[in-house]
């Protein structure tokens, strides 16, 4: 099976299935473009070498998933946040990763691991009060106390 | 450092993660930064809401909605967000002016209010706004359906829409409509983009039929044909629709649309060939028919209808008699890949099935999945097996079910077992105990009461921890059975003894007859109970004392476990706690699993695994009661 180097952006070169990396829709395009197996390594600016092997160890985990269904009906909200055992496992990292891995996954454009890391978000965004969401995700409150009020007056209807 | 308001730069991520949550967690969400606030506030007002169930008590509420949308109207901006707009019963059931309470509050507490604010005019002011883009409005009359006609304002509120979903690029704008009828359809809705509609029969159990129309007042038995009639050339003006339900709104039991069951002549529906005839072609015309769900009595039980080439689901929610099923069977349905059979209710006393009805064989081939709501009872009881054999794609989910059934009956022989496990080990535990407690020295102690009890929950956690050998408990409990026999036969040796030589006394009393038995009787009771006590408090004899204190506080700290264990009746408190954790499920899918690939081995270890984890909830809940002790 061929073989693909990519090159992490603090320049550690990785080598990869080429059937592995092409789970990232950015690299398979880029492969299609150049036409055949490139000797060179590929760069990858925007992801260092830690975040670059959790994404291709969940790439190789993942390697041969069909591929996701056509895009649903967009405008329904898709509340499920089910996600597998393998991949809450794989998710279990601290948040600086956990964000870096969803970067990278919308960077390299991998719709499913893009998802599973939304939904583990959302997961730990659910149920919780605005102060428990700041606590969880360490974010620093600049509303004043009267914008605060105004904003729970204006969409408490909208409550369900 | 990645955070998630550092994500609010990336705002198709943060949308993606918004779009998981539900609008509360929105709202929350919305309440902790800046930073998050635009795009939380962009994903609430995405759609606009009106869609509880509305008391009079949400009156005010409703009224202060309509106040907030006013003030948004002026300076439209949150409206630009918003794609989806859903009006239900707060809009056409509600009429917020018959609340004088509420109008009265709404002065007092905004005195520079100088009119009323009703939710329909506003809305409409909104529609009519220019700042609005939508795509999708919902609308719900499901209460409003027995009504005869809406207020003024909520009839112009519609004609709004009406116009609006007109004038919006075709292919583009979606109406889904809820309880609409038929008469109302055409003069309030924008035909062309309704893609949904679940619509009532008309004139529920009112006398004049239709409301207020003098045009097709007949006879009662016309009515149904009339009906059939209208709804044939509606469904030739909604070439788009994708979704459509046709159901009584109120009772399926004692109606037919308009007419009590009762009233209905003998052979009701199978009197309008020529309608039926229309209705089918009308049926077959729908191109974009995805979903096709009959719900009422409307319908003969042999009327069935062949559903469009484009109809992906079936939904049945009407009696089926053998005809309908004979015609089912002869009836490809190329393009159905799921059925799914509703409510029946058994007593419409129409043509119900036969019991021994048997569907022998079907045409249907392109099936996936058949959902039976009502219990298999109402279908013919061949009908998933024939289906099994000529549907590939169902054969996964005939098995599964199957197995599930199977799976069940072995989970309930394990939970049973648990529970006798329980029993058992509770018992061997008293027995032991007694034992144990007489070894202690000074044990009525409170100190030495703590440590046993430790020790005690200890034992009991030790015996949980094993594997279920349900024989190793059968001799427990043997064991337990002879030692507390032995107890009890001290404990009536000696009352046998107090007794006799009470007896003695009494004998002699009884023979020369007394005035009073009864008083006779109590005296002599309370007698040996003072004995027996006396006999009890002797501290030099310690061997009696240990042994009734020891079978005390054994029987003390059992009842303690058994009050967990057995008087919640072991198994309901397994199922409470399986229906929290819900692993009975998980581990039924695991057997079901395992029988399909008929893995004995794999059942088995399911079942264990199953009950070890029943087991260790055992050993927490008594662990927690045990600490208080």
């Amino acid at each position: 099976m061929s073989q693909i180097i990519l090159l992490s952006s603090d320049n550690v070169e990785m080598k990869v299935d080429k059937e592995v990396a092409e789970r990232s829709i950015l690299i398979k395009n880029m492969l299609e473009d150049v036409g055949e197996t490139p000797d060179q390594a590929i760069p990858i600016p925007n992801v260092n070498e830690g975040v670059l092997r959790k994404v291709i160890e969940w790439c190789e985990h993942h390697r041969n998933d069909p591929p996701p269904p056509a895009d649903e009906d967009s405008d329904s909200r898709k509340k499920s946040t089910d996600i597998e055992e393998w991949d809450q496992k794989f998710m279990q990292v601290d948040q600086e990763m956990l964000f870096e891995i969803i970067l990278a996954a919308n960077y390299l454009d991998i719709k499913p691991l893009l998802d599973v890391g939304c939904k583990t978000v959302a997961n730990m965004i659910k149920g919780k009060s605005p102060e428990e969401i700041r606590k969880t995700f360490n974010i620093q409150n600049d509303f004043t106390p009267e914008e605060e009020d105004q904003i729970r007056r204006e969409n408490e209807w909208a409550e369900e | 450092m990645a955070s998630l308001v550092l994500l609010s730069k990336v705002p198709e991520i943060l949308f993606q993660i918004i779009n998981h949550l539900s609008r509360k967690d929105v709202l929350s969400l919305l309440q902790t930064c800046r930073a998050l606030y635009p795009a939380c506030y962009r994903n609430i007002w995405s759609s606009v809401v009106f869609n509880t169930n509305t008391n009079d008590d949400d009156s005010y509420k409703l009224i202060q909605q309509a106040r907030i949308i006013k003030k948004y109207i002026q300076n439209a901006t949150a409206f630009r967000f918003t794609r989806t707009l859903v009006l239900g019963p707060p809009v056409f059931t509600l009429d917020l002016t018959d609340y004088i309470y509420d109008y009265v509050l709404s002065f007092e507490l905004d005195p520079g209010s100088k009119n009323y604010v009703d939710l329909p005019e506003v809305l409409q002011e909104l529609v009519e706004s220019n700042g609005l883009d939508l795509r999708r409005i919902v609308i719900d009359l499901t209460d409003a359906g027995s009504s005869p006609c809406l207020k003024i304002a909520q009839e112009d509120l519609l004609c709004s829409l009406k116009t609006y979903a007109q004038s919006s690029p075709p292919g583009e704008f979606r109406t889904e409509v809820y309880g609409g009828t038929i008469r109302r359809l055409p003069k309030f809705f924008h035909l062309e983009s309704i893609t949904r509609l679940e619509m009532g029969v008309e004139g529920h159990g009112r006398e004049k039929w239709p409301p207020g129309d003098t045009k097709y007042i007949g006879e009662l038995k016309d009515r149904i044909g009339i009906e059939m009639s209208r709804l044939a050339s509606l469904l030739s003006e909604l070439p788009n629709l994708e979704v459509f339900s046709w159901r009584d709104p109120n009772d399926m039991i004692l109606t037919v649309g308009c007419f009590p069951i009762t009233m209905l002549p003998e052979e009701p529906f199978s009197s309008f060939p020529e309608e039926r005839k229309k209705l089918q072609i009308a049926f077959l015309g729908m191109r974009k028919l995805v979903e096709l769900k009959f719900y009422n009595l409307f319908f003969d039980p042999s009327f069935f209808v062949i559903p469009p080439e484009s109809t992906r689901k079936l939904v049945i929610g009407i009696e089926m008699s053998d005809d309908w099923w004979r015609q089912f069977a002869k009836c490809q349905m190329p393009s159905i890949r799921e059925l799914e059979i509703d409510i029946v209710h058994p007593q419409s006393h129409l043509h119900p099935l036969s019991s021994d009805f048997t569907i022998e064989d079907v045409s249907v081939t392109g099936l996936e999945k058949v959902s039976v709501i009502c219990g298999d009872e109402f279908i013919p009881s061949d009908l998933r097996e024939c289906v099994a054999q000529r549907n590939e794609a169902y054969l996964p989910q005939y098995i599964r079910e199957k197995a599930r059934e199977r799976a069940g009956e072995i989970m309930k022989e394990n939970a049973e077992k648990l529970a006798e496990h329980a029993f058992y080990v509770s018992r061997a535990l008293e027995a032991e105990c007694v034992t144990k407690i007489l070894a202690i020295p000074d044990h009525e102690d409170d100190r030495r009461k703590q440590e046993f009890a430790q020790e005690y929950a200890s034992v009991f956690m030790n015996s949980f921890t094993g594997t279920i050998d349900l024989r190793s408990f059968t001799s427990a409990r043997e064991n337990a059975r002879s030692l507390r026999a032995k107890t009890n036969e001290y404990f009536e040796e000696i009352i046998r003894r107090i007794t006799q030589e009470m007896e003695d006394t009494y004998t002699i009393k009884f023979a020369h007859g007394v005035e009073n038995n009864d008083k006779c009787e109590q005296e002599f009771r309370s007698q040996c109970q003072e004995k027996l006590n006396r006999w009890i408090e002797m501290e030099n004899d310690a061997s009696k004392y240990d042994l009734f204190n020891a079978r005390n506080l054994t029987r003390e700290l059992a009842s303690i476990s058994e009050r967990e264990l057995m008087s919640m009746q072991g198994l309901d408190m397994i199922e409470l706690l399986e229906r929290r954790n819900n692993i009975n499920d998980t581990a039924i899918e695991g057997i079901a699993t395992a029988i399909v690939t008929n893995s004995e081995e794999d059942i088995e270890r399911i079942t264990n695994e199953w009950a070890q984890e029943r087991v260790q909830i055992l050993e927490y809940l008594f662990c927690e009661n045990t600490v208080f002790l």
